[in-house]
């Protein structure tokens, strides 16, 4: 594999049981070393889907993968898949982010001090001891990028990480990804609504209607926008 | 005899003027403490294993691997191994439960209804099988009272070690088994062996349920992996502080039960959960007051 290429698809199909409509059908894409790559599509356009076939949350019907030997990869979903009513200090959820090193009840100095440095990034230092069921939705979502930044990951997969957030913090968390990708070289591939974003920050677009419509720099996208957007 | 007749024989015995035994005594003699030190460990493992569950909303199942325990017993008494219940009922108990668990992702069924065919056919099942043994008045023995002052001195000992084994190897996972229990998805989608600390807590479970049974009841034993964990829950504000605050209130509602226990003469087991219910609803009168403040 190209070294320059953490992760690569190849004619991926999924669908949500046998016999039933494929959600996306032979996808195609490599993401490449630091790179943002944004992904667009209405609803139903198998964003999210893709992204957890990158996981393995989800099983392919067909196609394969290939990554880079021991690549880390993080992940946000798009609805919290922990619970908000979770007896859990911000520092405690943050530091379940950095990789497991050893056997014990408690974390290392290098796994705290990575969360510290999560926490900064993502500006909830703060917040470190605040119980998390009394955090605002703004201030849950820096958490849980937190916890994934914690992870030293080179991959971010992110599913729609700001969809229910007020411009201000969108931006904030935007500069958040610029700085993962120019000084840490970490790639991000990010399900969007966003096409501002698309236009400003991504490196390139994937543009998904179950099937690849494009894939590339958004300069030559020429497709008509709004047929790739939330329609609430 | 019953145990409970005999402990009450024994501690009639004890507080007899002749003998000169003071209730202090009473409390430090061997019986005693083997049962305070069994009782103590196994509340431990309940406790926190009981954050882990009922956080999950998985809290049922020590209720129903409960019943299962009940039926193993009565197997292995029907095949002539009473005396080594606990060696059938260990191996029944852990692949009941992850059968449920796994039942649970793979079946449209839903972990209530699994829980609830294991636990009443698990039942059925046992009370067939002991009306041919040790005859049906032994049911509610097993399922109420737990026997642990007819524990062997080698049952003693083995339930200590394996209690001692399921904290210790709790303590060691604690920052993974938080990672699965707090966000079950991102644990797996970071690379996790999700799959196998799921299993590792049903072993861990299924272990404490069946030594919990000797020592307070299959029914008991379920309601104590839930009420201090629920209790803490109002407390504590981390997973950590729950963890801590469930494990105190468990060996806290132990020492309470077992207490009122000698004194009033009723079952140990039931005396334990009533203790454990009473400290539950003044955690959740403190959490009531906390959040008007």
């Amino acid at each position: 594999m190209n070294p320059d290429i953490l992760l690569s698809v190849r004619d991926v199909s999924m669908n949500y049981g046998t016999g039933r409509q494929d959600a996306i059908e032979h996808v195609s894409v490599d993401i490449k070393k630091g790179e943002i790559l944004a992904l667009v599509g209405s609803n139903g356009s198998g964003k999210s889907t893709l992204l957890k076939g990158m996981l393995r949350l989800m099983p392919f019907a067909c196609g394969e993968m290939e990554k880079r030997r021991g690549l880390k990869i993080g992940y946000l979903a798009q609805m919290h898949t922990a619970a908000k009513n979770f007896p859990a200090s911000v520092r405690e959820v943050v530091l379940s982010g950095t990789r497991q090193e050893r056997f014990s009840p408690f974390y290392t100095k290098r796994q705290r001090q990575l969360a510290a440095q999560a926490m900064e990034l993502l500006d909830v230092t703060a917040l470190a001891d605040t119980y998390i069921g009394d955090l605002s939705g703004g201030q849950m979502q820096r958490v849980l990028l937190a916890r994934c930044v914690a992870g030293e990951n080179e991959l971010l997969l992110l599913d729609e990480p700001c969809s229910a957030l007020d411009p201000a913090i969108t931006h904030e968390l935007y500069h958040v990804f610029m700085r993962l990708r120019d000084e840490k070289g970490v790639s991000i591939v990010i399900a969007t609504h966003d096409w501002n974003f698309v236009r400003e920050h991504a490196d390139r677009v994937l543009v998904l209607d179950r099937s690849v419509e494009y894939l590339g720099d958004i300069s030559d996208w020429h497709g008509r926008e709004d047929e790739h957007t939330c329609h609430h | 005899m019953s145990s409970l007749s005999l402990f009450t024989v024994y501690v009639a015995d004890l507080l007899n003027e002749d003998a000169g035994v003071s209730f202090a005594e009473l409390l430090t003699s061997s019986l005693t403490l083997k049962s305070l030190a069994v009782g103590t460990l196994i509340s431990l493992c309940a406790a926190m294993l009981g954050v882990i569950l009922v956080l999950k909303r998985y809290a049922l199942i020590g209720h129903g691997l409960g019943e299962v325990g009940f039926a193993a017993s009565a197997f292995a008494a029907l095949i002539g191994l009473q005396n080594y219940s606990v060696l059938v009922s260990i191996p029944v108990v852990c692949a009941s439960s992850v059968l449920i668990m796994r039942l649970d992702r793979k079946s449209e069924l839903g972990g209530d209804v699994l829980i609830g065919i294991f636990s009443t056919a698990a039942l059925a099942v046992g009370v067939i099988m002991t009306r041919y043994t040790t005859g049906l008045k032994s049911v509610y023995d097993t399922l109420f009272k737990g026997s642990v002052l007819s524990l062997s001195n080698g049952d003693v000992i083995s339930a200590c070690v394996l209690s001692v084994i399921i904290i210790a190897v709790f303590v060691l996972l604690y920052t993974r088994l938080f990672a699965v229990t707090f966000d079950e998805t991102n644990a797996r989608a970071s690379g996790m062996n999700e799959d196998g600390y799921q299993l590792i807590i049903s072993i861990l479970t299924s272990v404490s349920v069946v030594l919990g049974m000797k020592v307070m009841g299959a029914m008991m034993i379920s309601s104590f992996i839930i009420f201090p964990a629920l209790s803490a829950r109002r407390l504590a504000r981390s997973f950590r502080g729950m963890i801590i605050c469930s494990a105190v209130i468990a060996v806290v509602s132990y020492f309470a039960g077992t207490l009122i226990s000698f004194i009033t003469d009723l079952p140990n087991g039931a005396c334990v959960v009533a203790a454990s219910l009473v400290l539950m609803l003044i955690c959740m009168a403190f959490s009531a007051v906390r959040l008007k403040k």
